[in-house]
């Protein structure tokens, strides 16, 4: 009696495989094509990726309405235009008087297109030191910080037009007509624009610490007088 | 009419082409998904999905010979009636120690004809029938096997271990029966 290897798989192979008659099929042939012809006619749907199309139009809507709608650092004033700065030199031992300060020459400000250059705002005039350099707490500054390139063109600003910034006072400070003090080191910044605008002179004033905290670049209110 | 030559017509379209090749070849592979899945039902279902994704991937395949096609389809028939089992958890098993392989008797062997072979095959445990049927008629190895039901190599080779003792066991009563009717 042969014992085949136990591992031996082709018997089991040769026999299986060539049997290919199941007893008793209660399924024809016929019958099992035409499901499998019903299944090969239908064609595929694909799956509907429109909400991926409405996801990505969405986050880029959003990108463009932040981009549209963020105001930059210099358009928060006047959009559409470039400063240029003159640095002010100052004295802070006595405040200039605004009689002696030139006013600025009428100028229009002409708006920028969106594609043009933007225009370099430049004031005409200069304002004359009081008193001499030797006086004069802060060094000198030359002209305009940020000079502008060449292709850009420069545009006189208007200041009398441009709306200025007003300083906030109170309404007590406008009522009170008390003699102000000689001494204003003391009194607040909106006190001092005050003075500055009701035109009062002081020939003593205490430099003080929050004069020296006080912006370089100033425009002071032309006197509607003049 | 070759199967080459089936093949050729039914890439093109042909429907006539794709009945005979379907006609030809399905009683096979019908009974091919008998040996994993015992529902005839259940059987008729995995070869219809088989036979759909051959003919859908039908464009892209490229004839070499007629063992290459049987091998291909084969591979399709095997991996729907694992999914199918897989779906239905019943790999559930458990490393068993190995047992002493069953020594088949041959000359008993042949005497079976290929019905009976097909019905103890059946008989077997759902593991036990998956396994035996992977690696003595199909070929594959232990670790292909172990990779494709989710089980360890040696889980597999308990299974197989078990399923040969087990047909073993129903040859051997038929062995009986056989020599009964021969005395008679």
């Amino acid at each position: 009696m042969k014992i085949r290897n136990q591992n031996s798989s082709y018997t089991w192979q040769s026999r299986v495989r060539e049997y290919d008659v199941i007893p008793n099929r209660t399924i024809s042939t016929e019958e099992s094509w035409n499901k499998l012809r019903e299944r090969l006619d239908k064609v595929p749907q694909r799956k509907s990726r429109t909400w991926y199309w409405v996801a990505a139009a969405s986050i880029v809507f959003f990108f463009v309405i932040k981009l549209v709608f963020t105001p930059g650092k210099d358009e928060t004033l006047n959009p559409g235009f470039t400063k240029t700065h003159n640095v002010v030199k100052q004295n802070h031992q006595s405040l200039v008087p605004v009689d002696t300060l030139k006013t600025v020459a009428n100028t229009t400000v002409e708006t920028s297109d969106p594609g043009a250059k933007k225009p370099v705002i430049k004031p005409t005039a200069r304002l004359q030191p009081l008193h001499s350099k030797k006086d004069s707490m802060l060094p000198e500054t030359g002209d305009s910080v940020v000079s502008p390139a060449k292709d850009t063109p420069v545009v006189e600003e208007d200041i009398a037009q441009q709306p200025a910034r007003l300083p906030s006072v109170h309404i007590n400070d406008l009522i009170n007509t008390e003699p102000l003090p000689m001494n204003i080191s003391t009194k607040s910044l909106a006190v001092k624009r005050l003075i500055r605008l009701f035109n009062i002179d002081f020939t003593k004033d205490v430099p003080s610490k929050k004069q020296e905290g006080l912006p370089k670049s100033q425009y002071t209110i032309p006197n509607n007088q003049n | 009419m070759e199967l080459q030559e089936l093949i050729s017509e039914a890439k093109k379209g042909c429907k006539a082409a794709q009945e005979v090749l379907f006609s030809r070849l399905s009683d096979n592979f019908l009974s091919l998904c008998n040996r994993y899945v015992k529902n005839e039902a259940d059987a008729e279902e995995r070869m219809l999905d088989g036979f759909y994704k051959f003919f859908r991937a039908l464009p892209q395949f490229r004839y070499e010979s007629d063992a290459a096609v049987y091998a291909c389809i084969t591979r399709i028939m095997v991996n729907e009636c694992i999914m199918q089992l897989r779906k239905k958890r019943v790999f559930n098993i458990v490393a068993e120690p190995l047992e002493r392989d069953a020594i088949l008797n041959e000359d008993l062997l042949d005497k079976i004809s290929e019905a009976e072979i097909h019905v103890l095959i059946r008989k077997l445990p759902v593991g036990a029938r998956t396994i035996f049927n992977l690696h003595a008629i199909e070929g594959c190895r232990h670790d292909e096997i172990a990779r494709l039901l989710g089980i360890t190599a040696g889980a597999s080779r308990a299974q197989l271990a078990r399923a040969r003792a087990l047909l073993q066991q129903s040859i051997s009563f038929l062995k009986k029966d056989y020599e009964n009717k021969e005395s008679k």
